[in-house]
């Protein structure tokens, strides 16, 4: 199976990672739903269904691989930016998001102020599901159109492509019918017949309830823009190259059962589990998987590699997990990426804050923050106490000696100069970070606290790149693409050790081995004089 | 030593600064193969850093960069110079300094940003003085833009603040908040005098942009932007290479060959740090290697064929050097507290003096007061006053909080005389002539600097300031220009409107060498506008051809 667990892995991985797509979410949906999610019993459920146990279970079975690929990590090209850098030519508009912002403008519109009705309401529903579901984040490709597809998301057999699930019928889904469409998201079964490959997670939104379908299908059909393009077809190699091998795996893999009812007059630890499992698909990458690549479920968001990206024990346990949070830092977290001395997102969890989690209403994030924080607690292999415990600030030592070298010396520094002459200027010799923690501290902080030290040199390498609200948060990466410093693989160890030191909870003896296993991006363009 | 295999792509261009990187760039991307030949190293920023912390004299900007022996560079501004000879009446008005090493002298620039004023490249028609150069505005206008955003420029909305330079699309960025310092500044210039103070475009993040940071106010723009929030010729030269461009550091070019006719540059050759020679061979040949070390290859390059240096047919190679050489104040301020230093180095400008009738007869200029950190300032003043123990704390901190620093950029006038030769007795490891100068400031510069002086005698009598420290005698502002200039006439300049030599039509120089007027703005966004034009043009003729 190693090829076929690695595939799946790397999908994962690339999955949330997404690229800069800089999807406005949905003006006004959120709150029709939020209307509707805020009165349970106004209207009757439209079906009636018995109602759900609500009992936040460590679950049935969810998901399985999320999509993407990671456009930001790998491409550093400029990306969504409004006029576009680095000499492409000049042209300012941003297509994407005038796109996006005309893709949705009708289901806004047509639901502004008033509580929507009959199909504008369907519609606003349809549009938070897209958004709660964070499907534009692997069905774009960066600077693409909305739903387009395209997006390359790198594995191992290959790169598997997005496909366009734009409503045009030769290209996108325009020939879908609502089973069509329902048996592609519920089941992974493609129009033709042929087998989805698990990058889409097909077995979390198995759990939608059928209204959520029709809803989101409708959606999908009547606001989203039909976009006349083909992206390149998947090729991958053997065995993987058989999307009929993937029937096999269907078979073996959980699946979510499907909620029923009105998913908006759930309670709100029913809805927090919805949003969790159905839409969000938090287990995907935070529940560690079994030998068959199935999400295991006594270990529900224990947390699991992503081959790069760890995605951490996100359990209520107060020494491996998140259990010292309080719901409304979770609900801070979720909604802007961040909570002061806690931790901050950066890598595919800054790419679902900043096209899903951002965007859910206030009901909705104290829902899923609810359901969280009530996770059965489970012990962590390496987080022995809280992550976001650890450190203190701490005055870097006096490297004042040299007088200038010249300027051809590009000798490999070791850790405290890495960080006088890198990190310093931003996070500061004693490590505290800006007053208003635009700049976190470095103590007190999850990344730098935790027992693997996976995240701390990939967010070195890779940097922070997440808006949220208004707020656009920015690390430069130090991987072979930065424009401000390239840092060698022995350097980046160097400098992750010495932080942790300083910072964290010691020494974690980073090798250079293990920072070129996880640099994910063409080796440094130039070699520069290192080490001479 | 034998030469190694000859390389050769469609388009060689001679140093990797902001302009030799971003025209590699644009042709690298058109898919035209580009070698670009850089006499210095390569260089990353975390070594300028640790260099400027450990460096005891901080304001000196060629400190972090000690040169290397292959490639001088002048060590500093200080006359004489053991690199950049001036001499003349005023020698030290023309002791400019500047880097090479991959990337070029952005690598210690303050990110000012400027457009040039319609008029400034009229300066003959309009007022009768200096020349008009091969082009106009509206020529150059698309290649602003495209500067701009190339660098990341931000700058005000065009609509509240024109700037005189008119444009057809807004700054990629919005403009930087105007610091305290800076604000009171402006409440003053409104409120007293006729004049406005405007927001400096600056090439330099007010949002994250090109995978670099939002400027967070370090202060030390120059010499070196801590973080990368400020545009440098690095960006171009790293967005080539992932683009094709070939970057070949360490290549001390010394010799442009041409064909028979001398009609066409056939290839350069270079010095590795060894001295072994190499060629490369190409199509077409740019020369951006800045004002004055452009002028000193075409001289160095002379031969039977071209005596007097390449592309110098009209003897004005190395001819009218021109700078914004200006004026500088300092005093303390007698009003409320400005705490200077809080942000990036300028951000502020009195643009009132960039144009006007009175241009017949004196300069134009523009008034930086410039918002660096005055601590060292303070420190020398006090303990020079003998204050002691806790009175020399107090003092410290009155007197780097109320510290006020003007400086002007005054425009200098083409004059041949003004003229850069190849030293005699001086000469580099490799065995290539030291650059030397012979500056006398025009008299259309002398008469605006003393229009300065008056202006910010006024200012300091109206900010009730004292202990002014005047810098002796004209300030150089490192914006060297015109030793290749520009011009219709085959007669009287070095390249056409095109950046085109006059003489070989496939070599073309992109440096502020070829400006005919200087402006009052800082010179870089015109250079980098005038390399990307150099750029359209070799796209169309390679890929039209």
């Amino acid at each position: 199976m190693p090829d076929f667990r690695t595939l799946l892995c790397s999908a994962l991985v690339a999955g949330t990672a997404l690229g800069g797509v800089a999807l406005a979410p949905v003006a006004l949906s959120p709150v029709a739903l939020a209307q509707s999610a805020d009165k349970p019993a106004d209207k009757p459920a439209p079906q009636s269904a018995p109602a759900q146990p609500t009992v936040p279970a460590p679950v049935a079975e969810e998901g399985k691989p999320a999509a993407g690929s990671d456009a930001k990590t790998s491409d550093h090209s400029p990306t969504s930016q409004t006029p576009a850098p680095a000499g492409e030519a000049a042209t300012p508009a941003n297509s994407q998001s005038a796109a996006t912002g005309a893709a949705m403008a009708p289901a806004s519109g047509a639901n502004a102020a008033a509580q929507p009705e009959g199909a504008d309401a369907e519609l606003a529903r349809g549009a938070y599901l897209a958004t709660a579901a964070d499907c534009v984040a692997c069905h774009t490709k960066p600077g693409g159109k909305p739903f387009a597809g395209g997006l390359k998301i790198a594995t191992p057999m290959g790169d598997v492509v997005a496909t366009n699930i734009t409503p045009d019928p030769q290209h996108g889904i325009g020939s879908y019918t609502e089973a069509d469409f329902e048996n592609a998201l519920r089941h992974g079964v493609r129009k033709d017949g042929s087998y989805l490959y698990p990058v889409m997670p097909y077995v979390s939104y198995a759990g939608m309830t059928d209204q959520d379908v029709k809803a989101l299908y409708a959606w999908f059909m009547h606001v989203v823009k039909p976009v006349a393009e083909a992206p390149e077809e998947t090729n991958l190699s053997f065995p993987a190259s058989l999307r009929s091998a993937m029937m096999a795996w269907n078979f073996v893999a959980s699946k979510e059962t499907p909620e029923t009812g009105d998913s908006s007059t759930y309670d709100q630890l029913r809805r927090g589990r919805y949003l969790a499992n159905a839409l969000e698909h938090c287990g995907t990458c935070h529940t560690p998987r079994n030998f068959m690549l199935s999400e295991k479920q006594d270990h529900y968001l224990a947390g699991g590699s992503l081959g790069t990206w760890y995605a951490p024990n996100v359990t209520s346990s107060k020494t491996g997990g998140i259990g010292d949070w309080s719901e409304d830092d979770l609900v801070a977290y979720l909604r802007t990426g961040r909570v002061a001395g806690r931790a901050q997102a950066a890598g595919p969890m800054a790419e679902a804050v900043e096209h899903s989690t951002s965007h859910l209403t206030d009901a909705d994030l104290h829902a899923l923050a609810a359901f969280i924080l009530k996770v059965a607690p489970m012990d962590d292999d390496a987080d022995h106490a809280a992550r976001d415990a650890a450190g203190k600030a701490a005055e870097t030592p006096d490297i004042r000696t040299k007088g200038p070298q010249r300027i051809d010396d590009l000798a490999e520094m070791d850790g405290p100069h890495i960080y006088d002459a890198n990190c310093s200027a931003c996070h500061g010799h004693d490590g505290a970070g800006t007053r208003d923690h635009y700049v976190p501290s470095l103590f007190n902080n999850s990344t730098v606290g935790a027992g693997r030290p996976d995240n701390l040199i990939m967010t070195i390498l890779n940097g922070v790149d997440r808006t949220a609200g208004k707020e656009h948060a920015f690390m430069p990466g130090f991987d072979g693409q930065s424009n401000v410093q390239r840092l060698s693989d022995a350097e980046v160890a160097a400098l992750t050790n010495y932080i942790t030191a300083t910072f964290g909870t010691g020494d974690h003896q980073v090798t250079p081995e293990l920072v070129k296993s996880l640099r994910k991006d063409t080796p440094v363009v130039n070699p520069l004089a290192k080490g001479k | 030593m034998p030469s190694e295999q000859t390389l050769s792509a469609d388009v060689v261009i001679v140093g990797s600064g902001v302009a030799g990187s971003s025209i590699a760039n644009e042709l690298a991307r058109a898919g035209i193969s580009v070698i670009v030949l850089e006499a210095g190293p390569r260089v990353d920023r975390q070594h300028f850093v640790e260099n400027f912390r450990n460096l005891e004299n901080k304001p000196s900007y060629q400190g972090p960069f000690p040169a290397v022996p292959w490639a001088r560079h002048p060590p500093n501004q200080i006359t004489p110079n053991d690199y950049l000879h001036t001499n003349g009446p005023n020698a030290e008005a023309y002791q400019q300094v500047y880097l090479r090493m991959m990337g070029g002298t952005t690598w210690h620039w303050a990110g000012c940003a400027w457009r040039y004023l319609p008029s400034d490249f009229e300066l003959k028609t309009r007022y009768g003085q200096g020349r008009d150069w091969a082009l106009k505005y509206e020529d150059l206008e698309p290649f602003y833009y495209q500067a701009e955003v190339m660098m990341g420029v931000c700058g005000p909305d065009p609509a509240k603040e024109d700037l005189g330079s008119p444009r057809k699309q807004p700054y990629p960025m919005e403009a930087l908040p105007i610091s305290y310092a800076a604000q009171q500044f402006r409440k003053l210039i409104d409120e007293k005098t006729p004049w406005r103070v405007v927001h400096e475009p600056q090439a330099r993040n007010t949002r994250p942009y090109d995978n670099r940071p939002t400027c967070e106010g370090h202060n030390n723009c120059m010499p070196i932007c801590p973080i990368g929030a400020m545009y440098n010729g690095s960006y171009s030269v790293y967005h080539a290479e992932a683009a094709g461009a070939k970057f070949i550091p360490n290549a001390v070019v010394y010799k442009i060959e041409r064909d028979s006719a001398n009609k066409r540059v056939t290839g350069v050759q270079y010095y590795d740090p060894e001295k072994n020679s190499h060629r490369v061979t190409g199509k077409y040949f740019v020369i951006a290697a800045h004002c004055i070390e452009t002028a000193k290859l075409l001289l160095v390059s002379a031969d039977e064929q071209s005596p007097d240096g390449v592309a110098n047919s009209s003897g004005h190679v190395g001819r009218n050097m021109m700078d914004h050489t200006g004026v500088q104040v300092t005093f303390i301020s007698g009003d409320k507290a400005l705490w200077p230093g809080r942000g990036p180095l300028e951000t502020n400008v009195i643009d009132n003096f960039r144009d006007g009738d009175w241009r017949n007869e004196r300069g134009a200029y523009l008034v930086h007061m410039v918002d660096d950190n005055q601590v060292d300032f303070a420190t020398q003043m006090a303990i020079s006053k003998g204050y002691v123990g806790r009175e020399l704390e107090e003092q410290i901190r009155y007197l780097s909080s109320h510290t006020v620093r003007l400086f002007s950029h005054n425009e200098a006038l083409p004059d041949p005389d003004n003229r850069l030769t190849l030293s005699k007795t001086n000469k580099d490891i490799l065995g290539i002539p030291h650059p030397e100068v012979y500056y006398k400031l025009p008299e259309y510069t002398v008469k605006s600097c003393e229009h300065t002086r008056k202006v910010f005698k006024e200012l300091i009598g109206l900010m009730h300031g004292t202990d002014e420290e005047w810098t002796p005698g004209y300030f150089p502002q490192d914006h060297p220009s015109g030793s290749t200039i520009m011009g219709t006439d085959p007669k009287d300049s070095v390249v056409d409107g095109h950046c085109r030599t006059h003489d070989h039509e496939n070599l073309f120089i992109a440096s502020s060498s070829v400006f005919s007027t200087v402006g009052t703005g800082n010179i870089t966004l015109t250079v980098a506008a005038l390399a990307l034009r150099v750029a359209d043009t070799l796209k169309k003729e390679l890929l039209h051809a």
